[in-house]
């Protein structure tokens, strides 16, 4: 690539991460300000000085407690999601059988509802197993609304990885769970890492649900607990955009472990010789 | 059998309990409502009172601009963003991930700082372009500028989605087809249009498809940073859905609303379907 075009590939990103982090930095710059100075008119643009009393208040209340659940439940979600999501994305993706097309159509059809006319059917029915306000009933119901996604997802991947490599492995004795494990899902892991991104994201970030079907202070997620700040009589800024910045942090930690599984050009070598 | 086995736990998850909550909509929305009481039936009465009410229709049009401007602009932007984070460059991964930061704040709070960024009185943007010697410029206040603001907020907040996405698509891509069609001497343009596009066509399907259900479906965002104002601008018909149910307590006009929103949903996606499969083709 010559040398100018790379310079300005450099500006356009610089300027699109700028523009991009603008609110966010917004955000940072309020939660280090000192209370008074955070309604100040016309605004302050920095803190002076910055102080982390809005980190030490946020770290001092239930947040820790709604960051280990949101955790706890965003992983095991995509665990199961992957899991599940996996055998079905490969078998639509291998395998010609009838009703395949219906079953990915239908499958779309539960995203097509919208979220909240999901709302009380699935608190009733939740209540009813007796499964409300536990750990289980959130990673189920997430894991449900996901699933649909990542088969999805995960059979678009599968379509670019040839099928010879299937039969190279079948040939060489693999059964057809073999050949999946052993040979296809290494060749997607883009795609998986992605999937895992996506269900993770979705699921730190879901607060209608988690609000509905929990109701103890020790089962809260971190949505949730982010709208204690948040009441009729105001906004306490200061704790809220802490609190933000906070939850800001597993996302990014997440997405840099999983990166490394974006690796360039992986199929070239499987496809030589 | 074998397929049948492997879609099956699918099949549990996600069908069995995905039925339930339509079919309850579909029969709630044939009953008249007395607050949270299913009073009694009215047949296609809901559905009637939508039709001759004249919201109902901007309703949906304030959804379709809403949708259309919001995927077309996630869609090219998370495109581009994802071909030039696909080079080897500098400080890549810090790129990737910065991108992704707005992706991570909950709808809600989203919503709050930018109402608050944007505010034409006291938001820092307002006051940092007076200070430019700009006019005071009210974004939320007028019609046209709240929907734009509205489809910003959105693509600022979802558009790391799509990136991710096409991303994973272009590292799937084998590098010995670029090798090729570089000693071919075919031309950056024609190499994308030709290699890259039908390659990763599959998963920018998938994107739009899931893009236009989640932003036919948004709530929090809209409800929270514009309220469906100035003068009914931007309310969306997921907002009204949300109005008549949790407002009003109108739970069998909400259900007939959930239904119709349904069905759009199901057109929609035909018609990505449908389209996609007839470019192939051609």
């Amino acid at each position: 690539m010559r040398s100018l075009e790379r310079t300005g590939i450099y500006l356009f990103l610089t300027g699109v991460c700028a523009v991009l982090f603008l609110p966010i930095a917004w955000v940072v710059v309020t939660s280090l300000k000192p209370e008074g100075q955070i309604y100040l008119f016309p605004p302050r643009w920095l803190p002076s000085p910055p102080t982390p009393d809005h980190y030490v208040q946020v770290w001092q209340s239930s947040m820790p407690r709604y960051f280990f659940n949101s955790l706890l439940v965003a992983t095991l979600t995509i665990v199961l999601t992957l899991a599940v999501a996996m055998l079905a994305g490969y078998a639509v993706s291998r395998f010609r059988f009838r009703g395949k097309n219906l079953f990915l159509f239908l499958l779309m059809v539960s995203h097509m509802m919208p979220g909240v006319a999901n709302l009380v059917p699935i608190y009733l029915l939740a209540s009813r197993l007796g499964l409300l306000d536990t750990y289980l009933v959130l990673i189920l119901v997430y894991s449900m609304w996901q699933t649909p996604l990542v088969v999805w997802l995960i059979q678009g991947f599968l379509e670019s990885v040839p099928l010879s490599l299937d039969h190279a492995a079948m040939v060489d004795g693999y059964s057809r769970l073999g050949a999946l494990f052993r040979v296809v899902l290494p060749l997607s892991r883009p795609g998986l890492a992605a999937s895992a991104i996506i269900v993770f994201v979705y699921a730190w970030n879901e607060y209608i649900i988690a609000l509905t079907l929990t109701s103890t202070d020790e089962m809260r997620l971190v949505q949730v607990g982010l709208r204690y700040y948040i009441s009729q009589f105001g906004i306490q800024w200061g704790e809220l955009t802490a609190a933000v910045v906070l939850s800001i942090v597993p996302v990014i930690v997440v997405f840099l472990l999983l990166q490394r599984w974006f690796i360039y050009g992986m199929t070239s070598g499987a496809l030589k010789g | 059998m074998t397929p049948y086995l492997f879609i099956l736990p699918t099949a549990i998850l996600v069908l069995s309990v995905a039925i339930y909550p339509m079919l309850y909509a579909l029969r709630i929305s044939f009953y008249r409502s007395e607050l949270l009481a299913i009073g009694r039936f009215v047949g296609l009465g809901n559905y009637r009172a939508l039709f001759q009410d004249p919201t109902t229709a901007w309703n949906f049009a304030a959804s379709g601009i809403f949708v259309l401007g919001s995927v077309a602009l996630s869609l090219g932007l998370g495109l581009l963003l994802a071909i030039l984070l696909n080079e080897r460059l500098m400080f890549r991964a810090l790129f990737r991930a910065w991108i992704l930061i707005p992706w991570v704040v909950s709808q809600v709070v989203a919503a709050l700082v930018w109402r608050w960024l944007v505010n034409a009185d006291y938001g820092p943007v307002a006051v940092a372009l007076l200070d430019l010697g700009l006019p005071r410029i009210d974004l939320l206040g007028d019609r046209h500028l709240a929907m734009f603001t509205l489809i910003l907020a959105n693509t600022w907040r979802s558009v790391a989605f799509p990136m991710v996405l096409f991303l994973a698509a272009l590292q799937g891509i084998p590098e010995n087809l670029y090798r090729a069609a570089r000693v071919d001497g075919i031309s950056r343009w024609l190499t994308f249009r030709c290699v890259t596009l039908p390659l990763i066509k599959p998963v920018v399907l998938v994107a739009a498809i899931i893009l236009t259900l989640s932003y036919f479906n948004i709530i929090a965002l809209p409800l929270v940073l514009t309220g469906g104002g100035p003068l009914q601008a931007t309310e969306l018909v997921s907002l009204r859905l949300y109005r008549e149910a949790f407002a009003y307590y109108h739970v069998g006009l909400a259900s007939a609303i959930a239904i119709l929103m349904f069905l759009a949903n199901m057109a929609l996606t035909l018609f990505y379907l449908r389209f996609m499969r007839a470019r192939g083709r051609a």
